[in-house]
C-alpha cells in the first residue's frame, strides 16, 4: 500500500505547490504590470501572464483531478481534466516564445515567428484533441493528444538546437532540459495505467515546476524572479523533508505499531508531530533556499558589502568622473557588468533611476550596447547617466539588483552633488580672493594715485618756485619728494609695513608740505621707538594725515597744529591723528570727504574684523581727531631692511 | 591817461608762490609790486588800500579764494585781474571761454611778461578797466560755479564795510534774492548781502539744511519755527529770528512731503 499512497501525496504536494507557485507568479506579473501602468493587453509581460495562468489552470486542474481520487472520491467532470490537461499542453508553447521573442537567431525572423507558430500549434491541437476525448467519452488525458505533444516538442527542441547553435551552451542547456523533461512528462502521462515509484510520478506530473523556474531564470524581465525561486525552492524543500519524515519515519513507524497498516489517533498525533517538525525546519529551509538561489543560481553579490565599500570608495572619489568610475568597477566586481560609460541622459526627468534596456534605451543611445541606464539624479544639470553593457554569463538583473543600482544611482548623484557644491564653494572662495587681492592692489593704487597727481604736481610747482628763490631748500624738498615716491613705490606689493616705515614717509610727506605751507603747518610726531617694529598696513596712516592737511589746516589762513601720535599699551596699538583745522561735522563727514576715511575703516576690518577700531572726533571750528586701534604685531621682517636712515 | 608803472598786488597762500612771483616781477621793467597777500581777505583789503592796476589771484586760497576776492571787491575797486591756477580745468575753461586771463602754476617768467604785456595793452586801449572787462570776468564767475563740482560750502565770505566776514552756514537762516544781489540773515540778526546766484550757492549747501520756499527764498529748516497753512494747499513759514515768508505753490507740496510728514 505505501508506494502508491506515497506517490499520491507526492502528486497533492506537487500540484499544490505548483498552484501556489503558478499563483505567485501570477500575482508579481500582475502588478509589476499594474506598478508600470500596463493595460491587461500590453506587450509587456505578457508571456509570463500566459505562463502563469496556464500553470495555475494546469495545477488546479489536476489537483481536482488526482486529489479526490486519492481520498477515494468521485472523479471529476473530464472536461475539467481536459482543461488542465490542455493547459499544461499550452506551457512548452509559452516557453519557446518567451525564448525566442525579441532574439535575432541565425535563422531570421521569419523562421522564429515559424517556430513559435508551431509550437503554439502544437498546443492548441493537444488541448482540442483533449477536450474532443473529454466531449466524447474517451479516457482523459487523451494518449493521442499526448503523443502529439510529446512528438511535436521533441521536433520542436531539436529545430530549437539547430538554431541556437551559435547561442553559449550554458544558456540553451537550460531550457532545452526543460523542453525535454516536459515532452518525457508529456510521454509519462500517455502510458499513465497503473501506480508507479513515487519519483517517477514526481518527475512525470509535474515537469512543470522546473519548466516555471526555467522560464523565470531567463526571462529577461524577471527581476523578480528571485522572489519567487526562493519561495519555490524553500517549498519544495519542506515539500521533500516532509516527504522524506513521512516514508522514512511515519510509514516505517505504522507498520511497525500496526501490520495491518490502519490509520488510529496515533498516526494522527505522528501527523501533528510531523507538522510540527516541518514548520520548525521551515525556517531554516528558507535561509538554505536563500542562500542557494543567491550564491549558485542567482550569483547575488552581498549587496550591504557592496553599498559600504562604494561609499567608503565615493567619499575618496573627488571628480565626477572619479565618481563614474567607483560605479563601475563597483558594479563590474559585483554584478558583473562588462562595459560601462558616460552618455547624456536621453530621458526627460522621471523619477526611475534606473531604466532597464529595451527597444525604447536603443533609440535613445545609438551604438551604445547596453542593458541598463543608470542615471543620476543630481540637483543640478546636467544629469549624468551610465550606461551599462552586458552581465557577464549572460546574468539577468534581479530586483535586488535593481534596488542596489538605485541605491548606487542615488549614492552617486549625492556625491557628484556634494562634489559640485564643494567645487562651486571652492570656485566663489578663489574667486573672492582673487577679487579680494584685486581689491587691495586697486586700494593700494588708488591709494598711491590719490598720493601722487596732485601732491606731486604741487610738490613740483614749490620746488620750481624755490629753485629760483631759496635754492637750497629746493634740493632738500627735492630728496624728500624722491624718498617719498621711493616708500611709495616700494609699497605697492606689500600690504605691511612698519610703523616706523610709515611715520618715516609720513614725515618726509609733512616735510614737503611745510615747504609749501610753512609756518601754517606746525607738526608734532610722537611715535615711540618701540612701536617703529610694529606691523601697520601699508599707507594707513598717509591719507588721515593728508585729510588732516588738506581739509583741516590749510583750508584756515592762519593753518594749526598736527600731531601723529602711536601709543602700545595691553597688546594694542593706538594711532592718532590730531589737527586742530576747521573741524568738520561728523555727521556729513560721508557725504565730503569721507572717501579716504571709508578705505581706511574698510581695510582696518578686512585685516582685523572687530579688533580693528578707527574713531573720528570733530566739530566745526573744534579741530578733528581720527584714531586708529588695531592689534600690536611685530612685523616680520628683519631690522637691517628698516629704512629710517636719512638722506640729504 | 598812460601807464608808466604797472602796479601789481600778488596774491597767494603759498609763501614760495608769493617770493617767486615777486621776485619776476621786480626783473621786469615798468613794474612794481605794491602788495603781497597771504589769503584772500588780505588780497581785498590791499587792492582797495592801493588800487592797483593788475592783481595776480591765485584761485585756490583758502577761505576766500581768488575768485571770491573777484566777487567781494567792491566794483569800482576790480583791476585788471590775471588768475593764477594750479589744475583747476574748469577755471582755465571758464577763463578761456570768457577772455579772462590766466597762468598756470608753476608761472614762468617769459609767461608772466607775456600776461603783463597784454595787460598794459588792454589797460592802455581802454585808457581804463572797462565795463566790458568786469563783465567778463563776472561771467567766468559765473560758468564756473555752474561747472565746476564744488566743493560743500561751510563758510560764506560776506562783506562787513572793510572787513570779510566768514559767515557759518549753519547760522545763516534765511537767503533772499533780489535781483543780482543775495541777503543772508543770520540767527544773530545780522544781515549781509553778496553777489551771487541763488542757484549756484544753494548747489554749494548742504541740501538736507536749506530749501527752497519759492524762487528766491531759501530757508535752514533748523530755524523754522512753525508753518502755518493757508487756504489753497499753501503754506506760511514763521522763522525763529522772526521773519514770515510764504511759500510757492510747488514747493508747499514739497514742504509737505519733506517736512511735514511723521
Amino acid at each position: 500500500m505505501a508506494p502508491p499512497v506515497t506517490g499520491q501525496i507526492v502528486d497533492v504536494l506537487g500540484f499544490l505547490t505548483g498552484a501556489v507557485l503558478y499563483v505567485m507568479l501570477v500575482a508579481m506579473v500582475w502588478r509589476e504590470r499594474a506598478s508600470e501602468g500596463a493595460s491587461l493587453f500590453a506587450t509587456r509581460g505578457r508571456l509570463p501572464l500566459l505562463t502563469g495562468v496556464a500553470g495555475v489552470v494546469w495545477n488546479v486542474g489536476a489537483l481536482l483531478s488526482f486529489g479526490p481520487r486519492m481520498l477515494g472520491g468521485a472523479a471529476p467532470s473530464p472536461v475539467v481534466v481536459a482543461l488542465a490537461f490542455g493547459a499544461l499542453g499550452g506551457l512548452p508553447a509559452v516557453v519557446v516564445h518567451s525564448l525566442l521573442e525579441g532574439r535575432e537567431t541565425a535563422a531570421g525572423r521569419r523562421m522564429t515567428r515559424a517556430v513559435i507558430a508551431s509550437a503554439y500549434a502544437v498546443s492548441i491541437v493537444g488541448a482540442l484533441l483533449h477536450l474532443e476525448a473529454a466531449l466524447n467519452g474517451h479516457p482523459v488525458p487523451s494518449r493521442a493528444a499526448l503523443w502529439v505533444l510529446t512528438g511535436g516538442f521533441t521536433a520542436l527542441t531539436a529545430a530549437l538546437l539547430m538554431m541556437t547553435r551559435a547561442q553559449p551552451i550554458g544558456r540553451r542547456g537550460v531550457w532545452v532540459a526543460a523542453l525535454a523533461i516536459f515532452a518525457v512528462s508529456a510521454l509519462h502521462f500517455g502510458r499513465h495505467g497503473g501506480d508507479e515509484a513515487w519519483w517517477v510520478e514526481l518527475l512525470g506530473h509535474h515537469a512543470s515546476l522546473p519548466l516555471a523556474l526555467a522560464i523565470l531564470h531567463l526571462d529577461y524581465r524577471f527581476a523578480l524572479a528571485d522572489l519567487f525561486l526562493k519561495n519555490a525552492i524553500a517549498l519544495l524543500l519542506l515539500m521533500g523533508v516532509s516527504l522524506a519524515l513521512f516514508s522514512g519515519v511515519i510509514v516505517p513507524l505504522l507498520r511497525w505499531q500496526d501490520p495491518a497498516g490502519v490509520l488510529d489517533p496515533r498516526a494522527i498525533a505522528l501527523f501533528v508531530a510531523m507538522w510540527m517538525t516541518t514548520a520548525l525546519v521551515f525556517p531554516h529551509l528558507r535561509r538554505l533556499a536563500d542562500r542557494l538561489v543567491d550564491r549558485v543560481v542567482l550569483r547575488r553579490p552581498d549587496y550591504d558589502a557592496v553599498l559600504r565599500r562604494l561609499c567608503t570608495d565615493l567619499d575618496t572619489a573627488e571628480s565626477e568622473e572619479g565618481v563614474v568610475q567607483c560605479i563601475g568597477s563597483a558594479l563590474t566586481a559585483s554584478l558583473g557588468v562588462t562595459d560601462f560609460r558616460v552618455v547624456a541622459d536621453p530621458l526627460p526627468a522621471t523619477d526611475r533611476r534606473v531604466v532597464a534596456t529595451g527597444p525604447e534605451l536603443r533609440s535613445w543611445l545609438p551604438g551604445v550596447v547596453a542593458v541598463v541606464l543608470l542615471r543620476l539624479q543630481t540637483v543640478e544639470q546636467p544629469h549624468p547617466a551610465i550606461a551599462l553593457g552586458p552581465l557577464t554569463a549572460g546574468r539577468r538583473l534581479l530586483s535586488d539588483d535593481v534596488r542596489l543600482l538605485e541605491s548606487i544611482a542615488q549614492h552617486g548623484a549625492r556625491r557628484i552633488d556634494a562634489l559640485r557644491v564643494g567645487q562651486e564653494r571652492l570656485e566663489r572662495n578663489l574667486r573672492e580672493q582673487r577679487m579680494q587681492r584685486l581689491a587691495t592692489e586697486a586700494e593700494l593704487r588708488a591709494l598711491r594715485a590719490q598720493l601722487n597727481p596732485h601732491f606731486l604736481f604741487n610738490a613740483l610747482t614749490t620746488i620750481g618756485y624755490l629753485i629760483q628763490t631759496a635754492p637750497t631748500r629746493a634740493v632738500d624738498t627735492l630728496l624728500r619728494l624722491t624718498h617719498v615716491l621711493r616708500g611709495v613705490l616700494k609699497r605697492s606689493t606689500s600690504e605691511f609695513s612698519t610703523l616706523a616705515e610709515e611715520i618715516d614717509l609720513i614725515r618726509s610727506y609733512l616735510e614737503i608740505e611745510r615747504a609749501r605751507f610753512e609756518e601754517r603747518l606746525e607738526v608734532t610726531i610722537d611715535v615711540p621707538a618701540a612701536a617703529g617694529r610694529l606691523a601697520v598696513p601699508t599707507l594707513l596712516l598717509q591719507p588721515i594725515v593728508e585729510n588732516a592737511v588738506k581739509h583741516g589746516l590749510v583750508a584756515t589762513r592762519l593753518g594749526g597744529s598736527l600731531l601723529v601720535r602711536a601709543r602700545v599699551d595691553d597688546g594694542r596699538l593706538t594711532l592718532s591723528v590730531e589737527d586742530s583745522g576747521i573741524g568738520f561735522d561728523p555727521g556729513s563727514l560721508r557725504a565730503q570727504s569721507g572717501v579716504g576715511l571709508t578705505s581706511v575703516a574698510q581695510r582696518l576690518s578686512s585685516h582685523y574684523g572687530a579688533e580693528g577700531r578707527l574713531d573720528i572726533q570733530s566739530a566745526p571750528g573744534q579741530g578733528a581727531t581720527v584714531r586708529i586701534e588695531l592689534p600690536a604685531k611685530r612685523h616680520p621682517r628683519r631690522a637691517l631692511d628698516f629704512p629710517a636712515r636719512r638722506t640729504g | 591817461m598812460t601807464l608808466s608803472r604797472l602796479r601789481v598786488v600778488i596774491a597767494d597762500d603759498e609763501r614760495p608762490a608769493r617770493s617767486f612771483l615777486a621776485a619776476a616781477l621786480r626783473s621786469v621793467p615798468d613794474v612794481a609790486v605794491v602788495g603781497e597777500a597771504a589769503n584772500g581777505a588780505e588780497a581785498i583789503q590791499l587792492i582797495e588800500r592801493h588800487h592797483p592796476d593788475v592783481a595776480l589771484l591765485d584761485v585756490q586760497m583758502p577761505e576766500v579764494d581768488g575768485l571770491s576776492v573777484v566777487r567781494l571787491l567792491r566794483r569800482r575797486f576790480l583791476p585788471l585781474v590775471i588768475f593764477v591756477t594750479a589744475f583747476d580745468e574748469h577755471a582755465v575753461k571758464a577763463f578761456e571761454m570768457n577772455a579772462v586771463d590766466y597762468l598756470t602754476k608753476p608761472v614762468s617768467e617769459p609767461r608772466l611778461r607775456e600776461a603783463l604785456r597784454r595787460a598794459r595793452e588792454r589797460l592802455e586801449r581802454h585808457d581804463l578797466k572797462d565795463a566790458a572787462t568786469t563783465s567778463h570776468l563776472r561771467d567766468a564767475l559765473s560758468d564756473y560755479d555752474r561747472s565746476a563740482p564744488l566743493a560743500r560750502l561751510d563758510r560764506i565770505p560776506v562783506r562787513q564795510k572793510h572787513d570779510i566776514v566768514l559767515v557759518p552756514a549753519s547760522q545763516i537762516v534765511s537767503i533772499v534774492a533780489e535781483g543780482e544781489l543775495l541777503h543772508l540773515t543770520t540767527s544773530g540778526q545780522e544781515r549781509y548781502t553778496i553777489t551771487y546766484r541763488l542757484k549756484n550757492l544753494e548747489a554749494r549747501l548742504d541740501p538736507v539744511k536749506f530749501i527752497r520756499l519759492g524762487r528766491g527764498v531759501l530757508v535752514n529748516i533748523d530755524f523754522i519755527a512753525r508753518v502755518t497753512p493757508l487756504t489753497g494747499g499753501m503754506y506760511t513759514v514763521k522763522l525763529r529770528n522772526g521773519q514770515q515768508l510764504d511759500v510757492s505753490r510747488i514747493q508747499s507740496r514739497l514742504l509737505r512731503g519733506r517736512l511735514l510728514q511723521l
